[in-house]
């Protein structure tokens, strides 16, 4: 038994992707798997909340009362069916309005000669770094009508146009504010797999007598498909769930979605139900995952990474440069410069919606706490509680991002030389799990988990270090998408040339893979810190005034119907966000790593 | 091989969690669990309280050093402030949580074994009573100088730091006079889309007004009758009078918005013209006449009720570490008790000898509030309460009524 | 009449340029390559005949039309030149199968589907890929995925074949087999082939004529033989040849009227046998040029041509024999029929063969002739 044992441990340590890949099996199912069983269990059982509902039910008892209130009582419509239509009709709208306008902007700037391309792309991804909400309270500002009573937007009340309910909330305004949100998302996307087109597929098109337009249709869009499959399912799946835009803009007309049934729920402490339509929402992602990956992840591998990419001649506007162009600058100013312009002006008006100079005050921002204005609330750069907040919200973005981007390297490590196995698949699939929890279900699974200490775990309720772990968990999809792909553009030999000098495994992580993955590795790091800023709905049940961060304290104020706080924070937000991206940029410039082009 | 030992790791680590859920806790006689009867016993605390020495109780306050709320309000800081000016020997911390989650928080670090907070304070009248108090999660503190001062319902089960109300609002500029008098009037067709209300689901004190309706079905078919001269017929499916009003005004286009200054604003924003709205709301959103420059009225009297009165408790937390500070801060809450009647409080409330006087009561002592003590006058601006005639949130609905009202919102609001 | 004329082309990238104000003329039905080192422009040269890369100046024209005239305006787009092209990476549509890779070119022509199904069948035999016609390009081996690029070249059936570096991604001996099915097919086609390589074997025997580049220019345009035995340049004798042609700088040293001597610090060769050297001045700074099958291992005879050198390796191959050997600093390389040994530092005459012996000048680096 010993010798064999021993051939068995040397053998594992000559293979530290086997170490890793045991390792992360038991993270991640303790991390993954575990709160989705948990989730499941929950929808099975009587909870607290239940026993309000139904006097002889026992707490913990096996029950399929929760799916029969959900799926098969006079509750149904309301719970499931109108909020599920209205989630798949959201998620449609949204997406492929998001992805015509990605395509149209992935053209333009990876396919033709429009000037200034750095700073459009650099510029047009802005408004993902923007909470989708404040586009909708923008849209709100504009376009409301007086159905809720009061004053009407600006478009109404200053220019007179009367605006119907269905433009000013609703569908139509939901799914506009969200692609306007998401579609820099797909942008990204699909101009990334428009830059790795090799060019000399669509020049072996042109010499064999095909047209342009037959070019783009028949060689071009097949080898874009799997991006753009993939860019439909992660927007469908991101819209379906949002928790914002929706309750802000679709609650005056009632149309509810699954998102905001399910923080209604949790809200109340009705978890049985809420998990169930939060397993609903899932069902639904999943599926969609398979349906992409069945209709064209088959031949997934089309984009010949040859290395050379895209290289042939832009497309010449000529005349029609200059109407692009406006449209382009229309556009931005619009969808960015419009809304942080509102958005800071009402930071320094008094009264709300009082645009007269009269109005104007800096006491939001470095005003002292005065009781008759915002409960006594002190300006904003002046509020301890804010600036602790800030700290957070930074401390935060810097932890997930730096340590995401480690575990997804090291994730990607495992699975790719692991390539193939059973283990590699199933890694990579759990690491690709957290995507399809609805966030908000996703914490509250973490805050009853973590509400007592688990063996060797101490109870981690309360503290900053679970808003981390769920942070992390939550970003691992794309974290370790990254690390795979980085990875996998590491030459094997590279490694193993330094396996036959005999260096462990430690050094070459770090003196080779590490170096030669750095340009992933900082554009991950951003991805991840604007991410975890941004998040709302997964930290917001586990933030304890110590722990309180900047999206947290932003609803906090919304609550109290603090609105100039509620602006002031998002700017200083934004702010962060934006500094953020420059440092980042700056420093991945100066980092002179590139992807080593071998053959 | 190494897939089963991987697979059984796997299975092992499923079942510890799954498993791990809170074991019963032994209960003594007195009906606590074993460790809160010492503390209850040591703090003078529940049964164990007996005659309060309030000079022993002082002294050991300065000794504890340090006070912890968790409150659903952001205005205790204000009172922590003014507290620790009169007693510098002790700190307060006072978390800032909401309602929802002074619950949550309470009890999942109850359930974890962590006992930090010494006051909870926070409506939500059937969780107050029914998860906190019931479930020795925490036990009801009345100092004794003030319990000829306060009417029983307002210190057993729990004592009551602060009441508001629901009211309804009417605009003052297009009306001279309340426009209605019977809320029916609200589910008739010319109200369609002219009532506007905070949505339930995300604001408890509005949910507990609905839940009050719901629970008074006698007196909402017998105001029914009044107004349209015919007994009540109930839609299908609606089990008695309370829910039909809730039934009828869902479908009367009720306009549900997620802020309560919206609300506001529908029914006492000036320049309107037609028919303005009615907003339900609480009634301390009537300050909004002074900074907004709002024209809402109360809209009294309405049969069968002018408003729905609304508590918020405070209590000593289970095994809290700072028991006597609890109870000295508990006593502060409730202002001067050499405050009576005739006492006059000059404004702003916030501020100077208003604040000595009122001390933690200051800043929720305003328009549209009044204090659980018989002896404090009602806040200027809100003296209509006196003669208002109104409901009182009954903690045992709020319980179990509570869910069924909020499935019945979500089943009617969403169609 | 040429079936491809370029004049006076010019291109291009930014402040580099890649080919500089080249004239070509291509006969029709030749087989003619492109030679050259890497960034020599052959590459560019064939894509602007393609209509893949837009010259800066010049023209392009075949025997029907012009397709590419900065001065006159005229501009064919690609994908109407045609003409066949074959990519160095194949540059076969990932996503279709052989078949559909074929045909759609065809399928863009209007072509009836029975033509189409007929052609596709004939060029997959005519390149040994018959039965493929469902399968992937990720299916394929490279050699066969060569072969169905080279397919749907041949099936445009437009005259006029355009490869660039078609057979640099094939393992050596595949190459070797590549490179008759191409010459064959030519001869059966008869097609106008221009061809892109940077193997000079590869260009001497396919080719009907060569045309070496380098930095964008015509180095020499000619046929193998006369690429290969009468190199213009140095660059052109230093680049064909392999193994490469030996090179001795020196001077030349007459003794008296009919002694002539190549010298230089280390060597002094007898070089009096060559009409050539015969007609240099004394001292004249020259480069002499000797191919490696030109000279042969003696005894040092006197009055011929001949080194004394020092072995330094010796890499036998099976039918022939290459020995490396140093005089000084001078290396020179020799090839011998058959197998021989010798030693290192064993002491060699090398013997060249006067008539074969090339002088370059100096400083033109430009072949001296008579």
């Amino acid at each position: 038994m010993k010798p064999r044992y021993r051939f068995l441990m040397s053998r594992l340590r000559s293979k530290p992707e086997l170490i890793l890949s045991i390792l992360f099996i038991i993270v991640f199912s303790f991390l993954i798997i575990v709160p989705f069983l948990r989730m499941i269990y929950t929808t099975f059982t009587y909870q607290g909340y239940d026993l309000r509902l139904k006097r002889d039910a026992v707490e913990g008892a096996f029950t399929l009362f929760h799916y029969m209130r959900v799926f098969a009582s006079d509750l149904t419509e309301s719970f499931l069916i109108k909020p599920l239509l209205h989630s798949l009709a959201v998620g449609f709208g949204v997406t492929v309005l998001a992805m015509i306008l990605g395509s149209i902007f992935a053209w333009i700037f990876v396919r033709t000669d429009i000037p200034h391309k750095k700073f459009f792309q650099t510029v047009i991804t802005i408004p993902y770094m923007i909470p989708s909400w404040v586009i909708a309270l923008v849209w709100v500002l504009f376009f409301q009508n007086n159905r809720i009573g009061g004053t009407a937007g600006i478009v109404q009340s200053l220019l007179g146009i009367p605006i119907p309910d269905w433009l000013a909330y609703g569908y139509v305004p939901i799914v506009i504010t969200l692609a306007l949100h998401y579609y820099a998302y797909t942008f990204l996307m699909i101009s990334g797999a428009l830059r790795t087109i090799d060019s000399e597929l669509e020049e072996a098109g042109a010499v064999a007598g095909l047209q342009r337009s037959k070019v783009l249709i028949k060689i071009t869009f097949p080898l874009v498909l799997p991006a753009l499959g993939s860019s439909f399912v992660l927007t469908f799946t991101r819209s379906m769930g949002t928790f914002g835009t929706p309750a802000l803009l679709g609650l005056p007309v009632r149309f509810f979605t699954l998102p905001t049934q399910i923080y209604a729920m949790i809200n109340s402490r009705n978890v049985g139900d809420a998990f169930v339509l939060a397993l609903v929402l899932i069902v639904l992602a999943v599926t969609a995952i398979l349906i992409n990956n069945k209709m064209i992840g088959v031949r997934k591998s089309f984009v010949t990474m040859k290395g050379k990419g895209f290289r042939a001649n832009p497309m010449k506007l000529g005349t029609s440069k200059p109407l692009i162009m406006t449209f382009l600058v229309v556009f931005l100013l619009l969808v960015i410069v419009l809304p942080l312009i509102m958005l800071t002006l009402s930071t320094f008006m008094l009264i709300p919606d009082n645009y007269s100079a009269g109005n104007m005050t800096s006491h939001f921002w470095i005003g002292d706490s005065d009781p008759m204005i915002s409960s006594g609330q002190k300006g904003i750069l002046k509020n301890e509680g804010i600036m602790s907040a800030m700290f957070n919200s930074i401390r935060l973005g810097i932890i997930s991002a730096v340590l995401n981007a480690f575990i997804g390297l090291l994730i990607g490590y495992t699975v790719v030389k692991n390539r193939g196995t059973k283990i590699a698949k199933t890694i990579e699939a759990v690491a690709f799990a957290p995507y399809v929890f609805p966030g908000i279900a996703f914490a509250a699974i973490y805050l009853g988990m973590f509400s007592q200490p688990l063996g060797p775990i101490p109870a981690l309720y309360g503290t900053f270090s679970l808003i981390v772990l769920i942070v992390i968990v939550k970003n691992l999809p794309f974290s370790s998408r990254s690390g795979i792909s980085a990875i996998m553009q590491i030459d094997a030999s590279l490694e193993e040339s330094a396996v036959t000098q005999g260096i462990p495994w430690l050094k070459r992580f770090r003196l080779i893979i590490l170096p030669l993955s750095k340009s992933g590795f900082f554009s991950g790091m951003l991805l991840t810190f604007i991410t975890s800023v941004r998040e709302l709905s997964l930290v917001i049940l586990l933030v304890t005034p110590k722990t309180e961060l900047l999206t947290t304290m932003i609803f906090a104020y919304k609550t109290q119907e603090q609105t100039q706080h509620v602006n002031g924070v998002t700017l200083v937000l934004l702010f962060i966000i934006i500094v953020a991206n420059v440092l980042i940029r700056l420093v991945s410039l100066k980092s002179k790593y590139k992807t080593i082009d071998i053959g | 091989m190494k897939k089963y030992l991987v697979v059984t790791l796997l299975v092992f680590l499923m079942l510890v969690p799954l498993a791990a859920s809170g074991a019963q806790e032994e209960k003594e006689e007195s009906g606590y669990p074993g460790e809160m009867d010492a503390w209850a016993r040591e703090a003078k605390l529940g049964i164990y309280e007996g005659e309060q020495d309030w000079d022993e109780i002082i002294e050991k306050a300065k000794e504890e050093g340090e006070v912890i709320v968790y409150s659903a309000s952001s205005r205790m800081s204000a009172v922590g402030e003014a507290f620790s000016k009169v007693y510098p020997e002790i700190t307060v911390t006072a978390y800032d949580l909401g309602s929802v989650k002074t619950f949550e928080k309470t009890i999942s670090e109850q359930e974890a074994g962590i006992y930090n907070a010494d006051i909870i304070t926070t409506g939500g009248s059937g969780n107050f009573i029914y998860d906190l108090i019931n479930k020795n999660r925490a036990v009801n503190f009345v100092p004794s100088m003030y319990k000829d001062m306060i009417p029983e319902e307002y210190s057993e089960p729990a004592l009551v730091r602060i009441l508001e109300a629901i009211v309804l609002f009417y605009n003052t500029e297009l009306h001279d006079a309340p426009p209605i008098d019977n809320i029916w009037e609200l589910t008739e067709e010319h109200y369609r889309g002219k009532i506007v209300i905070k949505d339930p689901l995300q604001s408890l004190s509005n949910l507990m007004g609905i839940v009050a309706i719901a629970g008074h079905p006698e007196e909402m078919a017998a105001a029914y009758k009044r107004h349209f001269n015919e007994e009540i017929t109930l839609s299908p499916g609606v089990k008695d009078a309370g829910f039909e009003f809730i039934y009828r005004l869902l479908h009367n286009d009720l306009i549900i918005s997620d802020s309560g200054g919206t609300v506001s604003g529908a029914s006492g924003k000036k320049g309107q013209s037609g028919l303005p709205p009615v907003s339900i709301n609480t009634f301390t959103y009537l300050r909004y006449n002074n900074t907004k420059e709002y024209i809402n009225g109360l809209l009294y009297p309405l049969d069968p009720f002018d408003g729905i009165i609304f508590p918020t408790y405070t209590a000593i937390a289970r095994q809290a570490p700072h028991p006597n500070a609890s109870k000295l801060f508990t006593a502060f809450l409730l202002g001067d008790p050499e405050i009576t009647l005739d006492t006059v409080i000059p404004q702003p409330y916030t501020e100077g000898k208003a604040l000595e006087m009122l001390q933690g009561l200051a800043p929720y002592y305003e328009m549209g509030s009044k204090s659980p003590r018989d002896n404090i006058a009602t806040p200027a601006g809100g003296e209509a309460w006196e003669e208002m005639n109104m409901w009182f949130v009954d903690p045992e609905d709020d319980w179990y009524l509570g869910p069924e009202v909020q499935d019945f919102w979500m089943q009617e609001a969403a169609k | 009449m040429n079936a491809i004329t370029l004049q006076n082309v010019t291109k291009n990238f930014g402040e580099v340029t890649a080919v500089d104000r080249l004239d070509l003329e291509i006969r029709e039905g030749e087989f003619l390559t492109l030679l050259g080192p890497s960034g020599c422009g052959k590459t560019t040269t064939l894509r602007m005949i393609a209509g893949l890369e837009d010259p800066n100046d010049g023209e392009i024209s075949t025997k029907e039309r012009i397709l590419y005239s900065k001065a006159k305006g005229v501009y064919i787009p690609p994908e109407q030149r045609e003409m066949g092209f074959m990519f160095q990476s194949y540059a076969l549509w990932p996503h279709m199968n052989v078949s559909k890779n074929i045909s759609l070119g065809l399928e863009a022509k209007k072509l009836s589907r029975e033509v189409i199904h007929s052609r596709v069948h004939n060029v997959l035999d005519q390149v040994q890929m018959k039965g493929y016609e469902n399968r992937y390009p990720s299916e394929l081996s490279g050699g066969q995925q060569q072969r169905v690029a080279l397919a749907r070249m041949i099936a445009s059936e437009t005259g006029i074949f355009l490869m660039d570096e078609p057979l640099s991604n094939l393992d050596a001996l595949l190459r070797v087999d590549m490179r008759s099915e191409l010459k064959h097919l030519h001869q059966t086609l008869g097609a106008t082939t221009v061809y892109v390589t940077h193997d000079q074997m590869e260009a001497l025997t396919l080719s009907d004529r060569i045309v070496v580049m380098n930095k964008g220019r015509i180095m020499q345009f000619d046929t193998p033989a006369q690429i290969y035995h009468r190199p213009k340049n140095l660059f052109v004798a230093k680049f064909v040849g392999s193994p490469p042609i030996n090179l001795i700088s020196g001077y030349i040293k007459k003794t008296d009227e009919s002694n002539v001597f190549l010298e230089n610090k280390d060597i002094s060769v007898d070089v009096s046998s060559s009409p050539t050297a015969q007609s240099l001045a004394d001292g004249t700074e020259v480069i002499l040029a000797i191919r490696p099958e030109n000279i042969h291992i003696g005894k040092g005879t006197q009055g011929k041509p001949s080194v004394r050198s020092t072995v330094y390796a010796v890499l036998p191959s099976g039918s022939e024999t290459i020995i490396t050997a140093h005089s000084g600093a001078t290396e020179m390389r020799v090839k011998v029929s058959g197998f021989v040994d010798y030693a290192i530092d064993d002491e060699i005459h090398l013997e060249m063969e006067s008539n074969s012996i090339l002088f370059f000048d100096s400083t033109t680096e430009e072949l001296i002739t008579l």
